[in-house]
């Protein structure tokens, strides 16, 4: 063994107090540095998978708007902006066809809404239960998505108006009912929600106006493949020419909207409490005190967005889609007005390649339109992986900085209680090189032994948090883990990332007691002692 | 010529607000195979002197010759390999590296350097001189299995271990009984015989003293005799 090493070696043993402080250091770097990325690596590909597999595939093809477009729409500030339709419906199409890397692809709209059972015992909005509408042609969006199990019913039909809600959402409806009838002083002990129950959906426009139908359920469902807390259990699936008319979407840009007294009044009113009373505006009063439209509480909500006063352009363009549907086109072009086209590559690998080739098409052909991968699809929920990384990163950075300082300080003791031996080699002819080298070897060994040690420690617990797993035990976790629990897996990127950055802290905080063992002079040696 | 010689050399060491003159103009020779003894008092210079001859200080006015160069002017990289080839030190403390074993510490200037033998040339010549110092027994041993006066034949042997044209060796007895110290100066007596190597030893011992065939005394950084021994007296 070369002279060097056996000095490093037997120097650490020999000042096994400060090797052990040291290593113990570097251990637990490797040990929090490896368990932490693994901890975020795992829940960052569980929520990519969750939302992958389940609501976002891995591409996501939206207009353009000035806020970033999520599937839940336009994030703003201050506001429900609208979301885009997709412009030049069928190009895009056509250019998703021709890309040869996507396997599937699915189309779809999404709103938001309040819901309640459509009961004449039950008025007002107050126990109506929020849902978010994602208006889908069924056949090839559960083929893209397993995201549901069926509990009760059937998947929609191609142009049959119904909706799908989830247990969650029918529990709610339950309980919100039973609230609601006990207010009106009915008790009952339960009310079932069950398929052919007819839900009044409130939906929420982006200009404030409310929207309502009223349409069947026709299937209650199980969320699988991912968990509550995510925002998902909120999903109801509704047909997607309801959710046109919810959304109004099938109106032109440049179609007017026709309002009467009432409507202007509405818009009119400016107290905040008039604004954001929703009981006074779907209350029983607002919608029966119809002939004195003089009053803001009489605004009659009966003939505002029920499918009867549906302005004729978008019924003219909801039978044309009828019309395609009965002469059997592709649901997914039976109308031209969507929000989302989502697909499915058949190599992940290509996800990228293919969302540049998508937008340089979209780009070539003059389409005001956009891709994206999952991140953007999921919008927030995908960031907060993001988020919690970033956490830990600032918070290795300042154990970092805290290790490198108690790290420096005892190399230098060190080196000042070896004075005398630096001394005596420079003195009988070691060059500083060969004390540079010396204390270098001194940091690859104890870098290498501890890392190793905190490598295994590390891999040890893993195994044993993959083994018991992690319980999400609030909300807050279950969207991280994107699930009930955690398995973690160490990657070998982790491992390597762990040594490295740990290697670069010892040899960051080597740096200074290194300069003071080099500018030892010979003369040391007779000095000291 | 001269092995080694200082012309008018000075050394001051700031000490605070002042100044201590440590040398103050001293000028002598040294000759190839001298045994030297550069005796005097405690603060009297021998060690400022011995550090200068070593390369390991450097004097503030005045000039080093080794082998006729003047050491001023060199790096620090060719006065450390100066002092690998042409130096050997014994120290007052011994200085051996703790973690090396007796074979290892005498070994360990051999490494230092280029590469000139092969290591069975090496091992054999390192054990040569471990059963020189008398120690073949403590080959294997540590620094702290040793007494005193071992660990110092461990360091003769080190410091004669590279060839080295002059052996400096700074109060050599001083750590030692005086049984010990005469033995030590009695082993680097017969190595200067045997392999006709230079050496200088500071001390304030008189008996010790008297060993050497050539005598350097100093009194507060001067030389106050420069003494030759005869042929004649040199049997005594």
């Amino acid at each position: 063994m070369p002279i060097l090493f056996r000095i490093a070696l037997r120097n650490l043993i020999e000042h096994r107090g400060k090797t052990l402080i040291i290593g113990i250091l570097v251990a637990l770097g490797v040990v929090v540095l490896i368990v932490g990325n693994s901890l975020m690596d795992t829940a960052r590909e569980g929520i990519a998978r969750a939302f992958i597999d389940n609501y976002t595939g891995d591409i996501m093809i939206s207009g353009t708007a000035e806020g970033p477009i999520s599937l839940f729409g336009v994030q703003s500030v201050g506001g429900i902006d609208p979301t885009p339709v997709l412009p030049a419906y069928a190009d895009i199409v056509e250019i998703v066809e021709q890309t040869e890397s996507i396997d599937r692809w699915t189309t779809q709209i999404t709103g938001f809404g309040f819901m309640r059972p459509e009961d004449e015992r039950i008025d007002g909005i107050s126990n109506s239960v929020l849902t978010v509408l994602f208006g889908s042609e069924s056949e090839s969006y559960h083929e893209l998505f397993d995201n549901v199990r069926i509990i009760e019913g059937r998947y929609l039909e191609p142009g049959e108006q119904g909706l799908m809600i989830s247990t969650d959402r029918a529990e709610e409806l339950e309980e919100e009912a039973i609230e609601a009838l006990a207010d009106e002083d009915i008790e009952v002990d339960s009310y079932p929600i069950t398929v052919g129950e007819e839900i009044r959906i409130i939906g929420l426009t982006s200009d404030g106006l409310p929207s309502i139908r009223v349409v069947p359920i026709v299937a209650i469902y199980e969320t699988i493949g991912i968990s509550e807390g995510v925002g998902f259990e909120l999903v109801s699936y509704i047909d997607p020419q309801t959710l046109r008319a919810i959304l109004r979407l099938n109106l032109g840009r440049s179609a007017e909207i026709e309002l009467d007294d009432s409507q202007t009044e509405l818009l009119d009113r400016s107290g905040d409490d008039d604004l954001f009373n929703v009981d006074d505006l779907f209350g029983d009063d607002a919608l029966a005190e119809s002939d004195d439209s003089s009053e803001a509480e009489s605004f009659d909500f009966e003939g505002f967005g029920e499918i009867d006063d549906e302005p004729e352009e978008s019924i003219a363009t909801e039978d044309a889609e009828a019309a395609a549907l009965a002469e059997g086109v592709d649901p997914r072009l039976a109308s031209q007005t969507w929000h989302y086209v989502l697909a499915s590559v058949e190599n992940p690998r290509r996800i990228t390649a293919t969302i540049e080739e998508l937008n340089t098409a979209f780009d070539e052909a003059g389409i005001d339109a956009q891709a994206g991968n999952w991140e953007v699809a999921a919008g927030p929920f995908a960031t907060t992986a993001d988020v919690i990384r970033t956490v830990f990163n600032v918070a290795i950075i300042v154990i970092g900085i805290v290790a490198v300082i108690i790290m420096m300080n005892t190399l230098v003791i060190s080196v000042m209680e070896r004075t005398s031996e630096i001394g005596t080699m420079r003195a009988l002819g070691a060059q500083r090189r060969f004390v540079w080298k010396m204390f270098m070897y001194e940091t690859l060994a104890i870098t290498t032994v501890f890392g190793l040690l905190g490598v295994a420690t590390a891999l040890g617990i893993i195994g044993i948090l993959h083994w018991i797993g992690i319980p999400a035990t609030n909300t807050f976790l279950t969207v991280l883990f994107a699930g009930p629990e955690l398995k973690p897996v160490a990657s070998a990127v982790s491992i390597l990332g762990g040594l490295i950055i740990v290697s670069v802290i010892g040899l960051i905080a080597h740096i200074y007691p290194v300069s003071v063992a080099l500018r030892i002079q010979p003369i040391r040696a007779i000095q000291t002692d | 010529m001269s092995i080694i010689a200082l012309q008018d050399v000075h050394k001051i060491y700031p000490l605070g607000q002042t100044e201590v003159r440590a040398v103050n103009g001293v000028s002598f020779e040294i000759e190839r195979g001298d045994f030297i003894s550069i005796a005097g008092p405690s603060g009297s210079g021998k060690s400022t002197i011995l550090n200068m001859i070593g390369c390991i200080d450097t004097p503030t006015e005045g000039t080093v010759l080794i082998e006729g160069q003047a050491t001023g002017g060199l790096t620090d990289r060719e006065i450390t390999g100066l002092r690998h080839r042409f130096i050997g030190f014994i120290f007052q403390s011994f200085n051996l590296v703790p973690v090396l074993n007796v074979f290892e510490n005498v070994e360990f200037p051999l490494l230092l350097g280029k590469e000139t033998a092969t290591k069975s040339e090496r091992r054999e010549y390192v054990d040569f001189l471990i059963e020189e110092v008398g120690l073949s027994d403590w080959r294997d041993h540590r620094p702290n299995e040793l007494s005193g006066g071992q660990r110092q034949r461990v360091a003769i042997a080190r410091a004669l271990v590279t060839k080295p044209q002059v052996v400096l060796a700074d109060e050599p007895t001083a750590n030692l009984d005086s049984k010990t110290g005469n033995a030590i100066i009695e082993l680097m007596k017969r190595v200067n015989r045997d392999l006709d190597t230079t050496f200088i030893f500071s001390t304030h011992d008189p008996s010790i003293v008297d060993i050497a065939d050539h005598v350097i005394r100093l009194q507060d950084g001067l030389v106050i005799e420069n003494r030759r021994k005869s042929p004649a007296h040199e049997g005594q």
